[in-house]
């Protein structure tokens, strides 16, 4: 009988039931309340509802000022304490958001510092090199930001990620008990909303009028798995992102 | 005509201490400048000061005290380090490398005495044209590294020395005989005849001091004055590690050179790993028959000793390798180390998508000096400098750090009509959008160019803020909150 490798065997269990309590590992604190966290360790898919008038005008955008708050969260959090150096992936040019509202109202940098950004349609290409897609790196690229340790939070342009492509993130997305977990974010177009993939969650971001004078967006869980924080099936929860430039405050994500 | 030879001495007074403030910064200890430093040694079971810092010294503390006295006069928060003399020689050797900036020929005194290193700087004068200059950025720049150095320059180096351990002496006359270096019975012997200076030393016949106070004496005399000539034996950086393997004719199967490259890199880096370094710049240089020799030369993001990864950084470019009519020899030589980093796998994965990507593949954002909103983002290689990611954001470009600015800037500035009948209203794309709350102007111009802009911040009634560009009677969107 073939042995299967333990940490083949773990990644499997783990496969098996994507729950963070299976993981061990609570979510973000703070990005939720205690029982509304966003699960590390398993992909979520976040995409930007489009009402007319559409904002591109061609393609779609993603939510960037709520993927900013969000990731700023994952720089600010006491979770990834073990890691010395915390970094964030943004994988796609579509993902990546203004270098400037990424600088918070006090001057702080440190998101920016953090940030790697990844463009896997670059203009350079090694001679000789079979020509591969935009997309097939794109999925490579997000693959090896999710299996590498030193990365806290991969954000990536999942467009037109099918099943298999979706499984795959999935599947990186898990890493060895002893390792810091990471938050996967699948970035999607609203075109895809009904499209099935392997992600355990899917949100829908739109902005919310508020009367703080500042961008307010809030995400609506569209659909999720059996994920601590929502454990029933099609449990509805709305998570609201806000951020203030006048106010003193920092970007913050809270639940409602 | 040979340049009369101009010799720099440093003189280290006191290396101990700062090496263990060194080591405690290596170590991650923060001790702030005013926290003094005694270095402990043990001689017969008795722990006594091996050495202090300055501010220990005004204190009361000197070498040779007992630590319990150390302590009484030197009260807490005080940093207490044991003395380790293979870190401190080793130290010493990576400063007189260091100083090769000044001169290529550099040599630590093996004279005994406070440590100390010689530089000659015979023939540099083009590049050091005012020696006054040179010893201050010396002083400055060793200061800075957290070294306590004094600087003299002279023709001999005896007497740059003499003049570099005794700052207040203006000539080497009004030296000490101390400051020759000679042993401490011959200084006592002379001070009994009330010979306390160089100048007082060099007026006495020669001939009858090697008889009474030594050989040395006189030896380092004459070195001081030029009359005996003395030797600089130069300290040489150890070259990188590099391995060879020469097969027995011509080979062809690209298999077997892999393999062979493979053997070569890990005994590479199993030699790295022994310096404690890592390296940063690989070369393989493959002799062909029948055609040119080959080099591939491979850079990583981070220094390192996994030859597992530098192989699957160099196989691919393996695969395409021209081998003529076979290889006859390999040779894998590191042309650059590094320090060996945190090992978080970040640098590996850096590399990894760099060879599939391209540097333009991995970027981080950075700042340009430029009153176009547009035009201020810059998208740095993150290959280009390393990984200091912190040092790019220290510019002063973003003076405007309160002004916020929308998440997704329009690439093409999208044509809009504002009407402002009863309310201020937005007709976009044939949309009739009211407008919630609006925020402006802010006038962003650039005198230089004589142009200006305002720009407008604007929310819809359903809560999505927009930021409007206006430029004479044009109206523009700039980007969006999305």
């Amino acid at each position: 009988m073939r042995r299967i490798p333990d940490t083949l065997r773990e990644r499997l269990a783990a496969l098996g039931d994507p729950c963070a309590g299976t993981l061990g590992i609570p979510g973000i604190p703070g990005i939720g309340d205690a029982q509304h966290d966003l699960a590390l360790g398993v992909v979520h898919e976040w995409m930007s509802v489009e009402e007319p008038p559409p904002l591109a005008h061609d393609g779609w955008i993603a939510p960037h000022g709520a993927l900013v708050a969000l990731a700023w969260r994952v720089v600010l959090s006491p979770h990834w304490s073990m890691v010395a150096e915390r970094r964030v992936a943004w994988v796609g040019r579509r993902v990546w958001p203004s270098p400037r509202s990424m600088i918070d109202e006090h001057g702080s940098r440190a998101l920016l510092a953090a940030s790697l950004f990844i463009d896997p349609a670059p203009t350079e290409r090694v001679s000789g090199e079979p020509i591969r897609t935009e997309r097939s790196n794109r999925l490579w690229a997000a693959e090896q930001a999710l299996a590498c340790d030193g990365i806290c939070a991969v954000i990536f342009d999942a467009d037109g990620f099918d099943m298999v492509a979706s499984r795959r993130t999935q599947l990186a997305s898990v890493r060895a008990r002893d390792r810091p977990a990471v938050l996967a974010i699948a970035v999607r177009p609203w075109s895809q909303r009904a499209e099935l993939t392997a992600a355990v969650s899917r949100w829908a971001i739109r902005p919310v009028p508020s009367d703080a004078s500042a961008p307010s967006w809030s995400a609506e869980l569209m659909r999720g798995r059996s994920v601590a924080g929502f454990a029933q099936v099609g449990q509805r929860m709305l998570l609201r992102a806000s951020w203030s430039w006048c106010g003193g405050e920092s970007p913050r994500v809270r639940s409602a | 005509m040979h340049p009369s030879p101009r010799i720099l001495a440093i003189c280290l007074p006191r290396w101990k201490t700062d090496c263990a403030r060194r080591e405690a910064a290596r170590r991650g200890e923060r001790l702030p400048r005013e926290v003094p430093t005694i270095v402990i040694s043990v001689v017969r079971a008795q722990r006594i000061v091996a050495s202090c810092c300055a501010r220990a010294s005004r204190a009361g503390v000197h070498p040779g005290m007992s630590l319990a006295h150390a302590r009484a006069l030197c009260p807490k928060p005080r940093h207490e380090a044991p003395e380790c003399p293979e870190r401190e020689q080793a130290l010493l050797r990576a400063c007189a490398l260091w100083c090769q900036r000044y001169a290529p020929i550099t040599m630590i005194e093996p004279s005994p005495g406070p440590c100390a290193i010689i530089v000659d700087l015979t023939g540099c004068e083009r590049v050091h044209p005012c020696e006054t200059t040179l010893a201050r950025r010396v002083e400055s720049e060793l200061a800075r590294l957290g070294c306590v150095a004094r600087v003299a320059i002279a023709s001999t180096a005896a007497a740059a020395l003499a003049l570099a351990q005794e700052s207040s002496a203006r000539d080497l006359a009004s030296c000490s005989v101390r400051a020759l270096r000679v042993e401490g019975a011959a200084v006592a012997a002379l001070a009994l005849v009330n010979v306390r200076t160089i100048g007082e030393l060099a007026a006495l016949p020669r001939a009858s001091l090697p008889s009474r106070y030594g050989e040395a004496l006189l030896r380092r005399l004459g070195e001081a004055v030029g009359e005996v000539a003395e030797f600089i034996v130069p300290i040489r950086a150890e070259p990188p590690p590099s391995a060879e393997w020469i097969f027995n004719g011509p080979v062809t199967n690209r298999e077997a050179v892999e393999r062979a490259t493979g053997e070569l890199v890990e005994e590479v880096c199993a030699k790295l790993l022994a310096r404690g370094r890592g390296g940063r710049e690989f070369e393989l240089l493959a002799c062909c028959a029948d055609a040119p020799a080959q080099t591939l030369r491979l850079t990583l993001g981070a220094a390192s000793v996994r030859s597992r990864h530098v192989m699957r950084m160099l196989a691919p470019r393996l695969e395409r390798m021209p081998m003529g009519m076979g290889v006859e020899s390999l040779r894998v030589a590191v042309l650059r180390m590094g320090r060996l980093g945190a090992g978080d796998g970040i640098a590996e994965w850096i590399d990894t998508l760099v060879a599939r990507l391209g540097s333009s593949g991995v970027v981080r954002a950075g700042f340009v000096e430029n009153h176009d909103p547009a035009r201020a983002t810059a998208w740095i290689r993150v290959t280009r400098g390393g990984f200091s990611l912190q040092a790019a954001f220290r510019d002063a470009s973003v003076a405007a750090v309160g002004a916020w600015r929308p998440s997704f800037a329009a690439a093409t500035p999208e044509r809009i009509e504002v009407a402002q009948a009863h309310a201020p209203t937005l007709r976009w794309r044939r949309h009739e959008v009211a407008l919630a709350a609006w925020h402006g102007p802010e006038r962003i111009a650039s005198p230089w160019e004589g142009t200006s802009a305002d720009y407008w911040r604007v929310c819809t009634p359903e809560g999505r803020w927009l930021w409007l560009r206006r430029c004479g009677s044009e109206w523009t969107l700039a980007g969006v909150w999305s």
